[in-house]
């Protein structure tokens, strides 16, 4: 994911041992992907800690970085998903929060565009995200808000591709059984 | 299966960037990271050894501190004061409220040195040659340059010709145009930059090649750092024609002479600093060397207070100065290229983001979401390249 006239990641954080201006470079690339995936999980006060410290974490670590990588998005999210399990307390408190913010409309399936139905069904998608495991949900929306592929996963989490599939599919099952998404609705748009 | 799950999923929590403050909030924690943490590379053995030298010169920063504040303190009294018209300044008061200090450096007045930059008959009046606003908001220090070359006004006339008839011209003019309302102001004298420069042992700064500048009397042998003495450095600061040697030829280094010399600026405060720290640290002796160069080459507002010195004197050596924002009013050049105008609405919103108060060290999470606020422009300065202390 070298930018246009740059180094690679791999190669600006080599550099960076020597010379730890560079890892600026690091930061100027992609602290806005890191930054808004932690908002989207924890809220912007939480986010602004989470941002800050995976990259002074990234700094401390880059030795450990492998820097024949030329993306280092799955590593930095690995930092982010790990500072993201010890504030649990704060997503699963946002989450539960979201879900008690108005009553879900039990039994009614859903027939309309998500734009429109992302806000009524709110509740019933924070509901149901606070009840994964906390490792699928970490796939899942590492996949889902930041992107990533299942390889990125993979890396990101530290397990093999396959884990990162089987819990992404756990994930979305969940979720769909929750949300009573079946692939009829979807048919009928 | 559909995507309708994720498509939900995305919709539901849409992606917001984060805002320039939050992003130069964390900028500046990893900054303040790579001079704290020890290299990697190294072992246990000496990464404690690097922790307990860091806490060391923390204490030594301290005792250090404390005898600056001791020598200011003392020779507080001989500071020159100018006074100000009754309304002209803003009732900020450091140490309590967000303050805005205007900081000027201006021409020796007695032309000590007159072979670099010429007698006062040939300088005419005092000019402000450098000029930027410095807000200290609690533990956050920002700095916005102010071009020489500005034209405000009208009829137009460039900013630094308000300063002639001293320094309620150039207040009223930074309000009227940037609106910004100064609290204090502090102008130093070039003299005792010079002197200031040289109690350090010379300030290291990163030349882009083997440079000179004819006007100023600039001559550096090579691309890379170079430590220069306090004459050297005002010449480096000052310049506004800057050559490079490329092959056999000398090239034009600052084809934005404000502008250029602005960037010069920044780095050599960040500079600067870095080297202050680290030679008070070791040295406190050097520390009131310092402040003896200083003292009598600074005039102040009279309405400044000790107090409020001491707090100024504490706040600027305590801070990183790898975490100053360095900023610039945004500008364009003028139809013919001489002179410089604000950048609109460039300039408007830089000023809204310098002003910004700075947001709490952990923001509440039901508080008012960070994009609503202004925010304070990624720093244009990155940190300096040459190793110092």
């Amino acid at each position: 994911m070298g930018s246009a006239g740059g180094d690679h990641d791999g190669r600006v954080i080599a550099a960076s041992i020597a010379e730890p201006d560079r890892f600026t470079e690091i930061f100027e690339r992609h602290f806005d992907a890191i930054h808004t995936y932690a908002a989207r999980r924890l809220g912007p006060g939480p986010a602004d800690d989470v941002g800050a410290t995976v990259f002074v974490e990234a700094f401390s670590g880059r030795a450990r970085f492998d820097t024949d990588r030329p993306d280092a998005r799955p590593w930095l999210y690995g930092i982010a998903t790990n500072l993201v399990r010890r504030h649990r307390r704060a997503e699963s408190r946002r989450l539960r929060a979201y879900a008690r913010s108005e009553p879900a409309r039990d039994g009614e399936p859903i027939d309309i565009a998500p734009r429109l139905d992302a806000e009524a069904m709110g509740p019933r998608l924070a509901a149901s995200l606070s009840a994964l495991a906390d490792r699928d949900r970490d796939a899942l929306l590492l996949f889902a808000w930041a992107g990533l592929s299942y390889d990125d996963i993979a890396t990101a989490t530290d397990v093999p591709v396959g884990t990162v599939r089987s819990r992404i599919h756990r994930a979305r099952q969940q979720l769909r059984a929750d949300l009573e998404i079946t692939d009829a609705v979807r048919s009928m748009e | 299966m559909s995507d309708l799950d994720l498509d939900l999923l995305r919709e539901w929590s849409p992606a917001s960037s984060p805002s320039d403050g939050v992003r130069a909030e964390a900028l500046a924690q990893l900054r303040a990271s790579y001079t704290a943490v020890p290299g990697t590379r190294r072992g246990r053995g000496f990464g404690r050894r690097v922790a307990i030298a860091a806490v060391a010169a923390t204490v030594l920063l301290a005792i250090a501190v404390f005898a600056i504040q001791r020598a200011v303190d003392e020779r507080v009294d001989r500071v020159k004061t100018v006074a100000v018209p009754n309304g002209v300044l803003g009732g900020g008061e450091i140490g309590k409220d967000p303050v805005n200090i205007l900081v000027v450096g201006s021409d020796a007045r007695d032309g000590s040195n007159p072979e670099a930059f010429g007698t006062p008959a040939e300088t005419g009046r005092p000019k402000s040659d450098t000029m930027f606003v410095l807000r200290i908001d609690g533990p956050s220090v920002r700095a916005l340059w102010i071009p020489r070359d500005l034209v405000v006004g009208t009829p137009g006339r460039l900013i630094n010709s308000t300063f002639n008839d001293g320094p309620k011209g150039l207040i009223d003019a930074v309000r009227a145009e940037l609106g910004i309302t100064v609290d204090h102001y502090v102008e130093v004298d070039f003299r005792g930059f010079v002197k200031a420069v040289d109690a350090l042992g010379g300030v290291t700064i990163s030349s882009p090649g083997r440079a000179r500048d004819s006007i100023s009397g600039l001559v550096l042998d090579g691309p890379g750092c170079a430590r220069l003495d306090g004459t050297e450095a005002l010449q480096w600061v000052r310049s506004r024609h800057l050559e490079v040697l490329r092959g056999s030829e000398w090239t034009d280094a600052s084809p934005h002479a404000d502008l250029d010399r602005i960037q010069r600026q920044q780095e050599f405060f960040r500079s600067f600093g870095v080297r202050a720290k680290a030679k008070i640290g070791d040295d406190p002796a050097a520390a009131v060397d310092v402040v003896d160069s200083i003292i009598p080459a600074l005039t102040v507002d009279s309405r400044l207070s000790k107090a409020e010195i001491l707090g100024l004197v504490r706040t600027v050596f305590e801070m990183d100065p790898n975490a100053l924002q360095a900023m610039t009013i945004p500008v364009t050049p003028t139809a013919d290229g001489a002179h410089l105008v604000l950048d609109q609405p460039a300039a408007a919103k830089a000023v809204a983001a310098f002003l910004v108060v700075a947001p709490p060290r952990h923001a509440d999470v039901t508080g008012p979401p960070s994009t609503t606020r202004p925010a304070p422009p990624t720093p244009t300065v990155p940190p300096p390249p040459c190793p110092e202390g």
